[in-house]
């Protein structure tokens, strides 16, 4: 086969593949950013320029959308922290180890929907939580944990916590399995301690990995979190627990604004992909 | 005949594109798989949201025991070329989300129950008018068609017909509870919100927790409470912009809603039916099919009372809100929208009614030439109707109000009922939120 041959059977291979993501990616792609420019019912779209995309920064509700976004954000170091914490643990095959190795990953599993109903049947205020605090003597710390601000991000971020972890435990333990087993050897018997094998073997080896999740993640809390915060808080009281994305529903869906859910769907484009840029900056500096 | 490998890969890749698209692409409807043939089957698929094919205390109960099953039996046996594909969906913002989404797509059903109202209206564009399909003989023995029609008049374009009735949203409470607590809510009826609170007062005196609400039930108090203080015609004027819900008569409202928060006499909890039936709440609210399960559940333990007046000086007095809250609707994409609609006028017909009644999954009815009295027995159902007939109840008001301005009030009004957000505040953002939209339906 000449080469000019093998680059035609290259390309023919690759055309499946690129039609399905047209289809499934670049249309609906397309058909958003088309729609972000008009007033849409479903039916009929009128052209109104640049109006929405006006509308979403001046009608007040974006700081606090970004607010909820950014504190969703600064939740992903923490999950990070967990799941290495856990997957070094299970590596180390601390006591009990078989056991978290088989269950580790079941909450992963679940959809974010039934994590949601779970969590909120605990956290009622008749719930599991409550009552058991009532009933060990701590009635005092009982709150009304889903009509709190503070509390229903804190159950949120659990909820995301829980949903993560076997993930990234799953993804640090293939990468600590690459680890020679030598380098630990040759590290304990020069006397390190757990936390200096921690930060002087296991994170810089662990590197690509962790980048790796830490990517997955942060663009998940933008677009990925709608599961959690339908099925707990609604985003309510008022728009409190509301990210970007659920407000794409609310304005779509419960408002029928298709015009200006597609324009906050392209900010939320954008947005994610300047911080994935950010990211990858951020990387490629660490590299060098 | 040689093919050059690079072809045969090429035909290779066609073919299997052609039949992925093939299977990606619409096709017909599914829901109108007929085709010209007059001898196939017209299928009819209908988004179920409205009739009971599951009954919680009773969960050996087959499908084809509840009353939708039959009816759909009767109306095949007597229309063999007609089959009737009931798939059951949620109601509510799940069933808006999914209905829109397929309409979008023109692969919904070609009938379903929606809210009435604005929600119902909000997919107008979609939607089969009814008006060729129903004479004015047919539309005058169905009661309540201004809630499908496009300007809220009986006799408007109407885009549904009438599925059924709420009856009058009503208070029921714990007669026990309110025994223990001294209180006779029958006798000494609260007059306006100040009695009203010093009622609940006293059963919170006994430990209990006086009011139990659902979490959207903003619609079935304050909001009631705002209709009442305008009446209808005040609420048109509110949506058109001709008067203000910052007034201070409606700003009030607000105030009491946050009053019985902060005062700790109401949960907003969606389990405030079987919290109430558990006897862990003095009073719940609930439609006319809720205080007769409330009723078999309870016995004579359970009394209940029309909504208190806010003030003397509301324009509707002991009244509250219902109506017909729901209503049969078919998507303009339907092939069959005809054969659908006729499908609805059996459902509607007064024998079909009857069924429904006798079968205790309806309790009370939208038509007039029924007579629920012969039917059912419980005197419980006669008063149910009897209120739902009075004229002092108000049509939903967030069926009235447009969908976006609902979705802003009741995103909101958590944030008034938490102290967060000032009565004069919300009032204002309503306000704005109203002024927005008339703008931008003017452009």
């Amino acid at each position: 086969m000449s080469l000019k041959q093998e680059r035609w059977v290259g390309l023919l291979s690759l055309l499946p593949a690129f039609v399905l993501l047209a289809i499934f990616v670049g249309y609906p792609m397309f058909n958003t950013f088309f729609h972000s420019f008009t007033k849409w019912d479903g039916v009929t779209s009128v052209f109104v320029g640049w109006d929405n995309f006006r509308n979403i920064l001046s009608n007040g509700d974006l700081p606090l959308m970004l607010r909820n976004n950014l504190i969703f954000l600064i939740s992903v170091p923490g999950i990070l922290l967990i799941s290495l914490t856990v997957s070094v643990l299970l590596h180390e095959e601390v006591k009990g180890w078989r056991f978290f190795r088989s269950v580790y990953y079941l909450p992963a599993i679940l959809s974010s929907v039934v994590i949601g109903f779970l969590a909120k049947s605990m956290f009622t205020n008749r719930g599991v939580v409550n009552t058991l605090l009532e009933k060990v003597g701590l009635g005092h710390f009982t709150v009304d944990w889903l009509n709190t601000v503070p509390t229903e991000f804190m159950i949120l971020i659990l909820c995301f916590y829980w949903q993560t972890l076997g993930q990234g435990t799953l993804i640090f333990l293939s990468g600590l399995s690459s680890i020679s087993n030598e380098l630990f050897d040759a590290a304990k018997i020069d006397g390190t301690s757990w936390r200096q094998r921690l930060f002087y073997i296991v994170i810089p080896s662990l590197y690509p990995a962790i980048f790796y999740f830490t990517i997955v993640n942060v663009i998940y809390v933008f677009v990925g979190l709608f599961g959690l915060v339908y099925s707990i808080t609604g985003g309510g009281p008022g728009y409190e627990t509301t990210p970007i994305d659920y407000m794409i529903y609310i304005q779509a869906f419960k408002s029928g604004n298709m015009g200006y859910a597609s324009a906050l769907s392209v900010f939320l484009f954008f947005i994610v992909m300047f911080i994935t840029w950010i990211q990858l900056k951020i990387s490629k500096r660490l590299e060098q | 005949m040689r093919f050059k490998r690079g072809s045969v890969i090429s035909i290779s890749l066609i073919i299997v594109l052609s039949l992925m698209l093939g299977a990606c692409s619409k096709g017909t409807n599914e829901s109108a798989s007929t085709g010209g043939d007059a001898d196939k089957k017209i299928k009819i698929v209908f988004w179920n949201s409205g009739y009971a094919t599951i009954d919680e205390n009773n969960k050996s109960k087959k499908k084809e025991d509840f009353y939708i099953s039959q009816a759909v039996a009767r109306y095949e046996a007597a229309h063999p070329n007609i089959k009737i594909d009931v798939q059951d969906v949620p109601s509510g913002d799940e069933l808006f989300a999914k209905f829109q989404t397929a309409s979008i797509a023109k692969n919904g059903p070609d009938m379903t129950v929606l809210w009435s109202g604005s929600y119902m209206l909000r997919f107008k564009q979609f939607l089969e008018p009814m008006d060729p399909y129903f004479t004015s003989e047919e539309r005058s023995r169905i009661v309540g068609w201004s809630a499908t029609t496009e300007d809220f008049t009986v006799d408007g374009k109407a885009y549904g017909v009438p599925f059924g009735t709420d009856g009058t949203f009503l208070l029921a409470y714990n007669k026990k509870i309110f025994a223990d607590a001294g209180v006779d809510p029958i006798a000494q009826r609260p007059k306006n919100f100040q009695e009203f609170v010093a009622m609940l007062e006293k059963i919170k005196s006994k430990n209990v927790t006086p009011l139990g609400l659902f979490k959207d039930s903003f619609l079935h108090v304050p909001d009631y409470w705002i209709a009442q203080t305008v009446d209808t015609p005040g609420l048109d004027s509110l949506v058109k912009g001709t008067s203000n819900f910052s007034d201070p008569k409606l700003v009030n409202i607000m105030k009491g809603w946050h009053e019985l928060f902060a005062k700790d006499l109401v949960i907003a909890d969606d389990s405030v039916r079987q919290l109430f039936i558990q006897g862990q709440l003095g009073m719940t609210v609930g439609a006319n099919s809720d205080i007769t399960n409330f009723s078999e559940a309870m016995g004579d333990n359970m009394g209940f009372m029309k909504i208190p007046d806010f003030s003397e000086d509301v324009k509707v007095h002991d009244g509250g809100p219902g109506g017909v809250g729901a209503a049969f609707v078919v998507t303009n994409y339907s092939e069959h929208a005809k054969e659908t609609a006729d499908f609805i006028k059996f459902l509607m017909s007064k024998e079909e009614q009857i069924n429904k009644i006798k079968s205790g999954e309806a309790r009370i009815t939208v038509v007039n030439d029924v007579d629920v009295n012969e039917y059912v027995s419980d005197p419980l159902v006669k008063t149910m109707q009897d209120l739902a007939n009075e004229p002092s109840t108000i049509f939903w008001p967030d069926n009235v109000y447009p969908a976006e301005l609902t979705s802003e009030m009741m995103s909101l009004q958590s944030l008034v009922s938490r102290g967060k957000m000032t009565a004069e505040e919300f009032m204002k953002k309503i306000d704005q939120k109203r002024d927005e939209l008339l703008k931008s339906k003017s452009k």
